[in-house]
């Protein structure tokens, strides 16, 4: 019998290596991964600088190493494999998110205060150059809101706090939203996704319900919308980290409601302006990131949301992706609504008018806010 | 290449060994020396021709010997020669920034320092191949005319890179003619993916606890914090490393060569004088063998033996790094042998076995704060934190660290005894038949989680890479 065991041990270590090995070579390769949210690295070109790079990173074997690690077969579900094992032997931490009992969270562990402190310069700025009232949302993340439920062992910034010093250091002509107490009074909600960074549209619903009243209106009642699930099958940007599908499934809602209705969205890519008549996209359903069925990718540098308000009533967002979700809400009570993202902007002057709005709002997740170095640009504003 | 990457595992191995396997014996020995020189010149494109270069003047140094067997003059001036090349290259491509530095420091000059990148292997094929010149001059063994059977010995893939360091003599005869039977295979296997488990799983999993205090402010650190920190390393280093030989081991057995055993389990030793008999065993041999011994051993009388030792492990501590920090590691070493050996040997032979084995790895644990820490100043800092002068005994980042690695740091402890050897003894007394058929199970559990873990992670150093 030993004897027949050592065969077995044999023929169990080559096949092993033969179907990872031909699985590799063989099955098809995509240039894109999905799962990881990232371009797969591609076939190295073979020459003699790239073999005797001086930089050992940039030589041909280094890259060949990536491409084999990059299109492994069975890649995915090996990583699975790898997080359900951290979790068995009691470690929830993978690639910087935190696997929670019923959710993930990303814990934040510090910040760049001067650049903070130069996003606030430049808001303050703007409150005093533009002579119009300035809003300001930050909006916790689910580390923010769930963080009794992270063990003090692991690092995580006291988001409250840290939002409260922000909005205290900002000038009296800005008006901050203080949206922190609605979120945490309704936590056990679904108000974050599981599986993702964002916040879900309740989640900004119950933001928007909070805010909208400071800003001169009355918000629309949570019954006067139909709500409709448009996909449930949403694993997001964390879920990409780890893998691990154990939550279950997000859910896309889509809120609709009988009032002012979107006549035309469009966006300026930088080179040309595409232009829609809903502020929804299905195409997005059906991939992977489908959080931007809501108004389209967040990275896109103007995108202009016309209704059939009943005046003439303008906003200005200066946002991050966390508004893609919350300004439909705001369709209600605007006639035009134009979203800017800075990071694909210089001088906000040159691509928008600032005399044109009557409000400009400043929302962004906390997370994002304290590493944006975008912000500090609206110091250019004359 | 190293052995614990996707590219060497499901591609190199599979394909050398296969070519190996259905070659024809005549050419075995060029397979092995071809895929060896693959392997090499994968990492080191440039410096695979020092390494063919430090071979061929040591298999012509041993032709020359050979030819002019009674003309000891001429032996002795290619022993030298052999000896000088090989202690130069190692002087030049490790040491040399050491050397620049402590003589601008010391002289006032301004050398510039080439910043010369190490050449990966250097410290262990040099010895390798100094070994066949010296043990020739020695007439311990015989000459390798084969020019191809010689670069295979230099050169072969399982321990180019890591060793263990095979004296020319360990395997002469195989090198010649060997064959491999089912059981090597069998064998070979076994004991390489138990060292893939050790590398991947365990080595490079509690390196994550130690890289995390590493790189705390160690005037700040709990009392814990120190010592958890440390301990963690100790283990990252001995499966690291052990990991590695166990890989160059087992494709030895699969290849025909019965490479000699580098770790026997040496956090179980009682006293530091068995720690090194432990640990990296071939190192230790071969300091013994080509430095020690030849230096008068212990044959010499009292004070002669300890100026012996002394030098020994001087030098022992600084084939690990070029820097001060090591060669006091060794000098650290050599003290507490000499201690051992000369005052207090017999008394430790007489306390209870778990105190000895305390005492030792204790103390193997302040070498490696030595070892590991980068200046002499953080090495005194980090003391000073493992016996409280931070003023906290313990914190929440030490429950953080429980909390994380506690498993895995248990495995850890567990593993380095002999509890799973015997555990497994237990089992084939047991049921001999659940014993068999269990394994080749665990060893595929062990390939696939390794696997896992590899495709996962950026993180994978050799820590002895840098020799």
């Amino acid at each position: 019998m030993e004897k027949i065991m050592k065969y077995v041990s044999i023929i169990v270590f080559f096949l092993t290596l033969g179907v990872f090995m031909l699985g590799t070579v063989l099955l098809p390769k995509s240039e894109f991964s999905e799962a990881e949210n990232r371009y797969l690295e591609e076939f190295p070109e073979i020459s003699v600088e790239e073999i005797f790079n001086n930089d050992k990173d940039d030589r041909f074997m280094s890259k060949l190493d990536s491409y084999v690690s990059d299109h492994f077969a069975l890649r995915t579900s090996l990583i699975t494999v790898k997080t359900k094992s951290d979790m068995l032997i009691g470690r929830k931490m993978t690639n910087g998110v935190l696997l929670l009992d019923e959710r993930y969270v990303e814990p934040i562990t510090d910040f760049n205060s001067e650049t903070v402190e130069k996003s606030v310069n430049a808001i303050n700025h703007l409150a005093d150059v533009s002579g119009k009232p300035v809003f300001v949302m930050l909006v916790p993340t689910a580390a923010g809101i769930y963080a009794e439920e992270i063990p003090d062992y692991y690092e995580n910034i006291d988001q409250k706090k840290a939002i409260d010093d922000i909005y205290y250091s900002l000038s009296d002509k800005v008006t901050t939203l203080n949206i922190y107490p609605k979120l945490y009074s309704s936590r056990d909600r679904y108000i974050y996704y599981k599986n993702d960074h964002h916040w879900t549209s309740y989640g900004a619903y119950l933001c928007y319900n909070a805010a909208i009243r400071k800003m001169g209106y009355n918000p629309v009642e949570y019954n006067n919308y139909n709500i409709q699930p448009m996909s449930d099958a949403f694993y997001g940007t964390y879920y990409s980290k780890a893998l691990y599908d154990g939550y279950g499934a997000d859910t896309i809602d889509k809120y609709s409601t009988n009032g002012v209705n979107v006549t035309e969205v469009s966006i300026k890519t930088g080179s040309e302006t595409l232009t829609y008549n809903s502020m929804y996209f299905d195409e997005y359903l059906t991939k992977k990131d489908k959080y931007s069925y809501y108004l389209n990718s967040a990275m896109y540098p103007v995108v202009d949301i016309k209704t059939d308000y009943g005046e003439d009533n303008r906003i200005l967002v200066i946002k991050d992706s966390y508004a893609q979700c919350f300004v439909p809400f705001l369709t209600q009570h605007y006639s035009q609504i134009t979203m800017v993202d800075m990071r694909s902007i210089l001088m906000l002057g040159s691509v928008v008018d600032i005399k044109e709005y009557d409000q400009i709002l400043v929302l962004y997740n906390y997370g994002g806010f304290v590493q944006d170095e975008n912000l500090k640009k609206l110091q250019l504003v004359r | 290449m190293v052995f614990s990457s996707l590219i060497f595992l499901y591609f190199f191995l599979p394909v050398s060994l296969l070519i190996y396997f259905i070659s024809p014996k005549c050419i075995k020995n060029f397979i092995l020396l071809v895929t060896g020189l693959f392997f090499y010149a994968w990492g080191e494109p440039i410096y695979v021709y020092v390494m063919i270069l430090s071979s061929a003047i040591d298999y012509v140094a041993g032709l020359v010997m050979h030819y002019n067997d009674n003309r000891k003059n001429v032996r002795t001036i290619c022993l030298i020669v052999s000896v000088i090349m090989n202690v130069s290259l190692l002087g030049v491509f490790k040491y040399s920034s050491f050397f620049i530095e402590n003589i601008n420091a010391v002289f006032g000059t301004s050398i510039t320092d080439p910043k010369l990148p190490l050449p990966i292997g250097i410290s262990f094929f040099t010895f390798q191949s100094m070994s066949y010149t010296i043990d020739l001059y020695r007439r311990k063994i015989k000459v390798q005319k084969n020019p191809v059977n010689f670069m295979a010995f230099v050169s072969m893939f399982p321990q180019i890179v890591a060793g263990p360091i095979v004296t020319y003599g360990e395997v002469a005869e195989r090198l010649d003619d060997r064959k491999t039977t089912i059981d090597d295979v069998a064998d070979g296997i076994a004991i390489f993916v138990k060292g893939l488990g050790k590398k991947v799983l365990l080595a490079n999993n509690i390196g994550l606890l130690w890289n995390q205090v590493k790189a705390m402010d160690y005037t700040q650190i709990s009392v814990f914090t120190a010592w958890i920190g440390i301990v963690a390393f100790a283990f990252q280093i001995y499966y690291d490393f052990s990991g590695y030989s166990d890989m160059a081991v087992g494709l030895g057995k699969m290849l025909g060569f019965e490479f000699p055993k580098n770790f026997d389990y040496p956090y179980t030793s009682r006293s530091i004088s068995e720690f090194w008999r432990r640990w990296h065993i071939t190192l230790g041999s071969w300091f013994r063998e080509y430095v020690y011994i030849p230096l008068g051993g212990n044959r010499k009388g009292i004070s002669r033996t300890i100026i012996n030792l002394a030098i020994t492990w001087a030098l022992t501590g600084f084939w690990h790094g070029a820097s001060w920090n090591f060669m006091l590691w060794g000098i650290y070493f050599g003290i507490l042998i000499i201690l051992e050996r000369f005052v207090y040997g017999k008394y430790l032979a007489k306390i209870p076995k778990l105190l000895g084995v305390l005492y030792t790895f204790v103390l193997v644990l302040f070498g490696w704060v030595l070892f590991e820490t980068a200046t002499l100043s953080d090495a005194l800092t980090y003391f000073k934190a493992m016996f409280g002068a931070t003023g906290t005994l313990y914190d929440v980042k030490a429950t953080y660290f429980i909390v994380t690695f506690g498993v895995v740091l248990v495995l850890c402890i567990i593993g380095s005894t002999q509890l799973v050897k015997k555990g497994a003894e237990y089992v084939a007394k047991f049921s001999i038949k659940l014993s068999l058929s269990v394994r080749p199970l665990i060893q595929l559990a062990i390939m696939l989680l390794s696997t896992a873990y590899l495709v996962n992670e950026t993180y994978n150093p050799f820590l002895y890479f840098r020799f």
